[in-house]
């Protein structure tokens, strides 16, 4: 039956489970039947409106699909309606950088017009517009903070938005310095792993960041991140795009495990892929588990003949309490955690990184102390 | 009809919102790359509307503009294969969200009807559905709640999905059932 057939196309292809040729054969049933077209429109509204409806709800995450729908709705109607009023203002004679909508606070209070040297920072659920005396335009997203200088300059401290600039400006940020004469271009400044993302859609823009100096054209869309270490691991790479941080991949490992105790866990490059590789102690052997961090799903799982029972009998902190405990001082993103024995001392080592960079941290499961080694 | 008004641009992306999220995450079957995408999108139209591009018909352009960028995160993340199995796939869906085109008043409706529907489930189902969409809980984790496994709550839940769907086209009616 070509209906039920379809149903179970749909499933395989919603689940994530389909095969190529399943999807080809799912692609030519919607090709050849309007109907099914549209089956696979109102499934997919389905989706929209259940995440939509359950929003508001007071257990939902904060970061809800309306959240964002409506952050991003409300972020292209100030772009646009900034640049128009940019326009209309443009002959003004007014020299003052102004708040032409969203709140804005400067010097302890809502800000309608904004100082050289003083610095900003916009409050609120919606985004800022800020219109600069040579007809610029602003377009700041809930949290930005920066300073706005003499001679064009903006300081961004954090936050992004979208900027249309009418005449000769530079950007400096914490990851790099953006210079134009006249452009219309996104900024997004991302803290864990610290990255600016530049996307240039009028006009050219120089940038300097990390020791990188290039030019960015219309169309382009460029990332600016720390370099990893000598020998160290590019981290802003291998966070790219995840969903599971590393307590997850400890979960999705010990469940898949069936039970066991964890005895490290590491986000690291496999085969130029990012994985988080867990290692379980179960009876007298040890699972091992590569959980995707995108996805949270078991890439790859081994057993080895290894007898850690005594190590992981004798830990009376969990590994993931640990990283739970360590992450209440230091909050981050961890990257490692593994339980070792030393000259007959059990400890628990963590690295978590913030925005400063990598900190390496020892826990002691025996007292739940948390110290910091170095950075 | 050619869309060049740069504030009749972004109209056009708030009333297709919905449907635009709902193409996105069609794709991408991962609410937050959804998200993520979508906010790019946003963003990038906004970019073309001050630039007062000309489009000719709105919805194949955003919808290419969000399959460059699907492709985009396929290609980044550890779904690299689906760029080249899924494209005559994405072709289709495009398609079939260009035919449906529901705008803002349909989708409201949509979305009233589906708060009735969800009354109308069995305890065990919407405590599945609440679970998965309010909660946020992976399957794993539901499955081992329930005693069962992550492949057949994954059948149950589309199940009720499609239960929810023909409950949401019996309310919308005869003739109000597009898409």
């Amino acid at each position: 039956m070509e209906g039920s057939r379809f149903e179970d196309l749909l499933r395989l292809w919603q689940d994530d489970e389909a095969s190529a040729s399943d999807l080809a054969e799912l692609a030519e049933l919607l090709k050849g039947d309007p109907e099914l077209r549209r089956e696979v429109v109102r499934a997919s509204l389905l989706e929209v409106h259940l995440y939509r409806h359950y929003a508001g709800s007071l257990t939902a995450r904060r970061t809800s699909s309306r959240r964002s729908l409506e952050a991003a709705a409300a972020i292209v109607v100030l772009a646009v309606s900034s640049f128009l009023l940019g326009r209309l203002f443009l002959r003004s004679e007014d020299s003052t950088p102004r708040v032409t909508s969203g709140e804005v606070w400067s010097d302890g209070a809502r800000a309608a017009v904004l100082r050289e040297g003083h610095p900003f920072e916009v409050r609120g659920g919606a985004p800022a517009s800020i219109r600069l005396p040579d007809g610029s335009t602003l377009a700041l997203a809930p949290g930005s903070a920066g300073t706005l200088g003499t001679e064009g300059r903006v300081d961004l401290t954090r936050g992004g938005g979208t900027f249309g600039f009418r005449g000769r400006h530079r950007v400096v940020t914490p990851e790099g310095t953006l210079a134009t004469e006249q452009a219309d271009l996104q900024i997004l400044l991302r803290k864990l792993p610290r990255e600016l993302v530049l996307e240039v859609s009028q006009g050219t823009v120089r940038v300097e960041a990390y020791g990188r100096h290039e030019t960015v054209l219309a169309g382009e869309r460029q990332r600016y991140s720390p370099p990893p270490p000598p020998g160290g691991v590019d981290y802003a790479r291998l966070f790219e795009g995840a969903t599971v941080d590393l307590g997850g991949a400890i979960d999705r490992a010990t469940a898949t495990a069936g039970g066991g105790i964890p005895l490290q866990a590491v986000l690291e490059n496999e085969d130029g892929r990012p994985v988080f590789s867990v290692r379980v102690a179960v009876d007298r052997r040890v699972r091992e588990f590569d959980v995707d961090p995108k996805t949270g799903t078991i890439l790859e799982e081994d057993t080895e003949e290894e007898d850690h029972s005594r190590l992981a009998s004798a830990l009376k902190l969990p590994l993931k309490a640990a990283l739970a405990r360590a992450l209440e001082l230091y909050p981050g993103r961890p990257v490692e955690a593994e339980v070792e024995e030393k000259k007959g001392r059990v400890r628990i080592e963590l690295k978590i990184l913030d925005e400063q960079g990598l900190r390496r941290l020892e826990v002691d499961p025996e007292t739940g102390d948390v110290r910091l080694e170095r950075k | 009809m050619t869309h060049s008004d740069a504030a009749q641009l972004v109209r056009l992306l708030l009333e297709h919102r919905d449907s635009l999220f709902g193409f996105t995450l069609a794709l991408t079957h991962d609410r937050e790359a959804a998200e993520e995408i979508f906010q790019e999108v946003g963003l990038a139209v906004a970019g073309e509307a001050q630039k007062k591009t000309a489009v000719e018909r709105f919805l194949p352009w955003v919808h290419e503009m969000i399959r460059r960028r699907v492709a985009e995160y396929f290609r980044k993340s550890s779904r690299r294969r689906e760029v080249e199995h899924a494209e005559p796939l994405h072709e289709a869906v495009a398609l079939a969200f260009e035919e449906a085109g529901a705008g803002a008043s349909e989708l409201g409706r949509r979305q009233s009807h589906l708060e009735d529907c969800l009354e109308e489930l069995s305890p065990a189902q919407r405590g599945m559905v609440e679970g998965r969409y309010r909660d946020h809980r992976s399957l794993r984790e539901m499955a081992r709640e329930a005693d069962s496994t992550e492949g057949s709550l994954k059948v149950l839940l589309f199940r009720v999905r499609r239960l929810l769907a023909r409950c949401i086209e019996e309310k919308m009616g005869p003739g109000g059932g597009r898409p």
